[in-house]
């Protein structure tokens, strides 16, 4: 988890005392249908839908962002106002399988949106993409870790 | 008044310096002889085309075959690349069989090293892919046996070196061309740099058309013994022989054809 952890913690900067969790999909309990998706190398269904759910209860906690990997060297992050389809549209792209590539935060200032970061991006909680897009780190307040609905 | 002659004194420094000369003299000879003799060993063209072939990895080779596609009866391009192409930060993934006219979003099957779902999230080397799994039969997250994964291992390790190796190969051909030039400058006489440049020129193109073609059939060759493990080895063995093997006949060809000016 310490690994895991650090991705996620290397583009957000979460206030201390900060817990970290996750979840990851398990493909024993994918349907005979959702497994043969996700063993050619598609998302199941569900978990596209658990992302979504999380992005829209994310963006009812206020400053919502959601946090992509540029191309380049520098590792460059962008700030955006939560959106599903761009949400959407990453699920099929190569960052969905760098480590931290995406992450959904709350609590990010509104003069980091919108723009390009190089330095760790300030928030009061935040869930990345793990695990080759099939695992997600929560990174938030005790309080709120311990309340996470996975 | 003493009839003696006046006492010298006796030169101690010079001395000890003329006895530290000659000492170590012969042996500072020997030594730059000997750094000369490896400085020059270095430029051979042998050795020379073992740098030049470190470009293997920078390239990419289709694969002659057409392979099963995602769709039922049509069939798929691919093509084997040792980096990735897609421009971010920290890949994990070392060898990639990418899906030809994939567009923006990447297919194909890649060997990766990181955190595997399919095993609890422990860190190792697994097949990751994409819209590949009729062409090469890997499932997704599927774990790479003990031979898939010493190559990856391998193919992490010469990353960097190769890289190196290719960049040091055009560093002392460059110093050879500019001896030759700074030879040329204060004899007049320029026959030796245009060799040299053509020698150079044919060396490199010709490990460029030679990892290309032999990484090409490398690959090629490797999948039908052996999958996509197949490819990936024939592939960088491929790559690696043809590009020595172009540097050494592309360097003749260039020395040879500066002769007909």
């Amino acid at each position: 988890m310490h690994r895991l952890r650090r991705a996620v913690g290397r583009v957000c900067s979460v206030p201390k005392p900060h817990q970290t969790s996750g979840a990851s999909i398990d493909r024993e309990r994918l349907n005979d249908e959702e497994a043969a998706r996700f063993d050619d190398g598609e998302p199941p269904i569900g978990w596209i839908a658990w992302w979504a759910n999380k992005a829209q209860e994310i963006d009812a906690r206020g400053g919502g962002a959601l946090i992509t990997l540029e191309p380049g060297l520098l590792g460059y992050r962008r700030v955006q106002p939560i959106d599903a389809d761009a949400l959407k549209q990453q699920m099929d792209s190569v960052i969905w399988t760098r480590a931290a590539g995406v992450v959904l935060a709350w609590g990010v200032p509104e003069s980091a949106m919108n723009k390009r970061h190089f330095r760790r991006i300030p928030c009061a909680g935040a869930v990345g993409v793990h695990i080759d897009g099939c695992g997600a780190i929560l990174m938030a307040d005790p309080d709120t870790t311990n309340a996470w609905a996975w | 008044m003493s009839d003696k002659s006046p006492k010298t004194p006796t030169p101690v420094v010079p001395q000890q310096e003329a006895e530290t000369s000659q000492g170590n003299g012969m042996s500072w000879d020997s030594n730059q002889e000997a750094m000369q003799q490896l400085f020059q060993r270095q430029k051979t063209t042998p050795v020379q085309a073992a740098r030049a072939s470190g470009m293997w990895q920078d390239l990419s080779y289709p694969l002659l075959q057409d392979m099963p596609g995602s769709q039922k009866g049509a069939t798929d391009n691919y093509n084997l690349s040792f980096r990735d192409k897609s421009g971010f930060k920290d890949p994990t993934s070392h060898a990639y069989l990418n899906k030809a006219g994939g567009g923006k979003n990447w297919k194909g099957l890649r060997l990766d090293h990181g955190p595997n779902v399919k095993s609890g999230g422990q860190t190792n080397w697994h097949w990751n892919q994409k819209g590949s799994m009729n062409a090469f039969g890997q499932a997704d997250h599927a774990l790479a046996n003990p031979a898939a994964a010493r190559t990856g291992s391998i193919l992490r390790a010469m990353k960097p070196l190769s890289r190196g190796a290719m960049i040091v190969g055009a560093g002392m051909d460059a110093y050879s061309l500019g001896s030759e030039a700074h030879q040329s400058m204060q004899t007049g006489e320029w026959d030796n740099t245009i060799e040299k440049g053509s020698e150079i020129a044919g060396g490199w193109a010709g490990a460029y058309a030679g990892a290309k073609g032999g990484g090409m059939l490398g690959a090629s060759i490797g999948t039908v013994v052996g999958g996509p493990l197949g490819t990936v080895v024939g592939g960088a063995l491929g790559g690696i022989a043809g590009g020595v093997g172009g540097y050494l006949a592309g360097s003749s060809l260039g020395k040879w054809a500066s002769g007909l000016w």
